[in-house]
């Protein structure tokens, strides 16, 4: 692609207690695309997004997001969404009073925003049962909706479509094309093959912490 | 955004999220210290006039000074407040470094003032906690006693001040005592939260009660549980010289050195 890359990965190396977990991963992702992450339990997806949020440290290499390379100018990626396992949304409180505990910490969104993403996963934000009767489908959505609703750059999504059921990965997938049209940088980590194909512009495929193999969609192997 | 914006902030989430996320084990705890309140207070009225000063020592008191193993008596309500109270702290602390650390770090964009937030959390909710433990005992033993003062009542004159080295009116004595369990559970819930950024939190709460329950049977005052026992005080224990000014200054030494390491650690740490 002509335009410079929004999420850049060089040399990407991390090693915990003598174990190396993330192996000299180089990575190129522009925004306005979908990126899909492939790989066994424990080839090391969730470190590399963890590691791209600024959560853990590069023992080599950089990442950088934006222009700015974390852990130099930058703990964090400046506008960011994630979902890297369940948030710990409080039982006795309903969806959207969670997502409006969580948006309060950085006042970006207002209510009707909240609202919009509560809708924009297939929820009822209006929904008065608490998040304790909610199915684990329904607390999947909801956890899809806390990373997008404060409109970030960003969008890392761990396993985004466990707990869905037909429709829910339907509506999942129109959600992230229309993210992905306005010009959202998007990463997915899944294990089917299937859906990350039918999503992503390109499938990065991992193992023991390695990037194996990586292609464009169209069958055209990088 | 400011720093002191995003820092207040946090601590409103924090403050808001730990009361809705353990209110029904508050009014289990509440609920149990209305019963022990009830237990004291009736026991108070069976030998002597009395008011709250007298529920507060019966149900807050340790078991002082013992010379010998043999001597030694568990001090059950000191060990079930302290216990009981590190529990509700300690639950949070896990549920929020467990579960909410990487949505509010990212939303915050601030490792250092995420846990700055849980440090000043931990002054505001052991005053808060212990401050409702407080209206607690009075609002019931009152009731129980038919005494809503503090004044020297015939129970304080035969069964507590008579104990006493250093004479100290029963407001006094109050306030000591719940300044004791306050300034001891700012610097173990701090151990605590140190503690949970490596260890499971099984192991955590284990090592901390330990630590505190060390103190049930030894006499050192560098032992951070010892401020919360008002027999082994020099108001009621000369000999150990552990006055009320040494506890507050030490404690807060604690509490200020073991929070700017877990600062410090956190701020190295990398979330999983």
């Amino acid at each position: 692609m002509a335009t410079s890359a929004y999420l850049k990965v060089e040399h990407l190396s991390k090693t915990i207690k003598n174990q190396p977990i993330l192996k000299d991963i180089h990575l190129s992702l522009h925004k306005g695309s979908i990126y899909g992450f492939r790989g066994k339990n424990g080839s090391g997806k969730t470190m590399l997004f963890r590691a791209l949020c600024g959560l853990i440290m590069p023992t080599e290499g950089t990442v950088e997001v934006g222009g700015v390379v974390l852990g130099k100018e930058l703990s964090f990626p400046p506008s960011v969404g994630v979902l890297i396992e369940y948030p710990g949304f409080l039982n006795s409180y309903t969806g959207f009073k969670n997502l409006q505990m969580l948006a309060r910490l950085n006042q970006m969104i207002d209510d009707e925003r909240i609202r919009e993403s509560i809708r924009l996963v297939g929820l009822d934000p209006n929904d008065k049962r608490k998040y304790r009767k909610y199915s684990l489908g329904m607390k999947q959505r909801l956890g899809i909706a806390q990373a997008i609703m404060e409109e970030p750059d960003l969008i890392i999504l761990d396993e985004p479509t466990n707990a869905l059921d037909s429709d829910g990965i339907e509506e999942f997938k129109t959600l992230l094309l229309d993210l992905k049209a306005r010009d959202k940088c998007i990463l997915i980590a899944s294990h089917d093959k299937e859906e990350l194909e039918f999503l992503s512009d390109e499938i990065f495929l991992m193992e023991n912490g390695k990037i194996i193999d990586h292609y464009h969609l169209m069958g055209e192997e990088a | 955004m400011t720093r002191g914006r995003t820092f207040y902030r946090l601590l409103s989430h924090d403050l808001s999220y730990s009361l809705a996320y353990g209110k029904y084990k508050f009014i289990v705890f509440y609920g149990l210290i209305a019963l022990l309140s009830l237990m004291m207070g009736a026991e108070v009225k069976s030998v002597a006039n009395g008011n709250t000063v007298g529920t507060v020592y019966l149900l807050l008191k340790d078991n002082g000074y013992i010379k010998t193993l043999s001597d030694y008596e568990l001090p059950y309500y000191w060990d079930f407040i302290q216990f009981f109270t590190l529990f509700l702290i300690g639950d949070f602390l896990y549920q929020d470094l467990n579960n909410n650390r990487t949505y509010v770090v990212l939303r915050c964009h601030s490792k250092l003032q995420y846990m700055l937030s849980k440090v000043c959390w931990l002054i505001i909710q052991n005053m808060l906690l212990f401050a409702g433990m407080f209206i607690v005992i009075y609002a019931v033993s009152s009731i129980v006693l038919g005494d809503f003062s503090f004044h020297s009542s015939a129970y304080f004159h035969h069964y507590i001040a008579s104990l006493m080295n250093n004479s100290v009116s029963p407001g006094q004595l109050v306030w000591r005592i719940f300044l004791g369990y306050i300034l001891t559970n700012l610097v173990l819930s701090s151990i605590l939260l140190l503690l949970l950024q490596w260890l499971s939190p099984i192991v955590s709460f284990l090592g901390v009660i330990i630590i505190s329950s060390l103190s049930t049977f030894l006499g050192t005052k560098w032992l951070p549980a010892i401020h919360s026992m008002i027999l082994k005080q020099d108001t009621f224990n000369r000999e150990h010289h552990l006055t009320l000014s040494f506890s507050v200054i030490y404690c807060a030494v604690c509490f200020v050195v073991i929070a700017a390491f877990t600062l410090y650690t956190f701020r190295k740490s990398e979330v999983y």
